[in-house]
């Protein structure tokens, strides 16, 4: 949105926004409250989506963190909780872009690093299911592109 | 052009000038949320302080932003000055800067993440180093470090600034990565490395690609290069350790 609105004052500079350019603010605002909904039930709810989350990985993959030190779960626990917050902030402000360049490819590069790809991709393939839990269709709705995207960039191998 | 905001430009960070302004951080989001990791977008790395006329980096480098008609003067006017010694100097320059860039991410990886390099997995540690280059424009990177036991790796750049602004001239140009490389890592690991660009964009390649070891090494796969060899040829023959005949 904040992009989309920086793109729009630099388009109709000097001038009027057409109809059509209007539109995405219109859009938006439609769905604001039920943006802010979704962002406020996911922020009450963060430590059962983390938990909630876990318990599936774990139990479709035992093997998964079987080696996996104290400190290794500590570093999982945070990095799952930053993508669902940031998640949930790219689509509260409808900021895709920010949540790609900000977080996720920055991101990826540890993920590579520490050769986690597998762990990440069964990670932020579940993680719609549990959200979807906790939020209804319609808010569902709302923050599916942001989780596509997690998957598109952390799952890829 | 020095000094405008042109999102294809490429950033030269001046570490020595953050030494100065280490008492006053001089980057409004840092001051704000010090622990911040993820400050690599461009907006949220640089500080863009237009009362002052500076751009300050995360790390608190004072950076400039040039566009691609700076790189093709200088390396026009450094070729006209020096002539075919102009890659050497670039590489002396990269070298240099890569050997004291090595400092200045060590300082700077401690203090942010609490830790030692060597108390870090290595590839973690190379990541951290290469993301405030990618945010300034030198590219994307990736590095092999299969054949590290070896004495020799490999490392890729997608989008080099260097290359990318010389367009197809059917010879290596990235001199001043690969003297940042050998000094950095020299730098870091305390031996002396050399580093040679095999592959790279300005020769209709999709990335360049950059071997580094000891200097042995690096002679042997210049000497191949001289005489022909393609990048596959050299990586082959470093891997069936042919240099050492």
């Amino acid at each position: 949105m904040l992009n989309q609105l920086n793109r729009l004052s630099i388009v109709a500079d000097g001038r009027y926004a057409t109809e059509s350019e209007l539109q995405f603010l219109k859009d938006y605002l439609q769905t604001v409250d039920l943006r802010v909904q979704a962002y406020e039930k996911i922020r009450e709810a963060e430590e059962p989506i983390i938990n909630e989350l876990d318990s599936r990985v774990r139990a479709a993959n035992p093997d998964l963190f079987r080696d996996a030190t104290e400190e290794y779960m500590s570093f999982c626990f945070r990095d799952r909780k930053s993508v669902v917050r940031l998640s949930a902030a790219a689509m509260l402000m409808e900021d895709l872009d920010n949540l790609r360049n900000g977080f996720l490819c920055w991101y990826r590069t540890i993920i590579n690093a520490f050769s986690y790809q597998r762990a990440a991709e069964i990670n932020y393939k579940v993680l719609p299911s549990v959200l979807a839990e906790h939020l209804d269709a319609q808010e569902m709705q709302l923050l599916q592109p942001a989780l596509r995207l997690d998957q598109s960039i952390l799952g890829e191998s | 052009m020095v000094g405008s905001v042109d999102l294809d430009a490429i950033s030269f960070g001046d570490e020595t000038s953050s030494a100065a302004s280490n008492s006053v951080v001089n980057h409004s989001l840092r001051r704000r949320f010090p622990k911040r990791q993820h400050h690599y977008d461009l907006n949220n790395f640089f500080s863009f302080n237009s009362d002052q006329g500076t751009i300050t980096d995360w790390n608190l480098g004072r950076n400039m932003l040039v566009t691609e008609d700076f790189i093709v003067g200088l390396m026009a006017g450094l070729e006209e000055e020096v002539g075919s010694a102009s890659s050497v100097v670039m590489y002396k320059i990269g070298e240099e800067w890569g050997k004291r860039d090595a400092n200045f991410f060590q300082g700077w990886f401690e203090k942010e993440y609490e830790r030692t390099i060597r108390q870090s997995s290595l590839t973690f540690a190379l990541e951290a180093w290469w993301w405030p280059f990618a945010t300034q424009g030198w590219g994307n990177w990736d590095v092999d470090l299969s054949e590290q036991k070896n004495g020799f790796m490999f490392i890729n750049i997608f989008d080099s600034a260097v290359a990318r602004t010389l367009g197809d001239v059917g010879k290596p140009v990235c001199h001043l990565y690969a003297g940042m490389f050998a000094g950095f890592f020299t730098g870091l690991v305390k031996k002396d490395l050399s580093c040679i660009e095999i592959q790279c964009y300005a020769m209709g390649e999709t990335y360049c690609k950059f071997l580094l070891g000891k200097h042995d090494k690096i002679d042997a796969a210049s000497f191949w290069q001289t005489e022909g060899a393609s990048a596959r040829d050299i990586e082959k023959r470093m891997k069936n350790g042919e240099f050492i005949k």
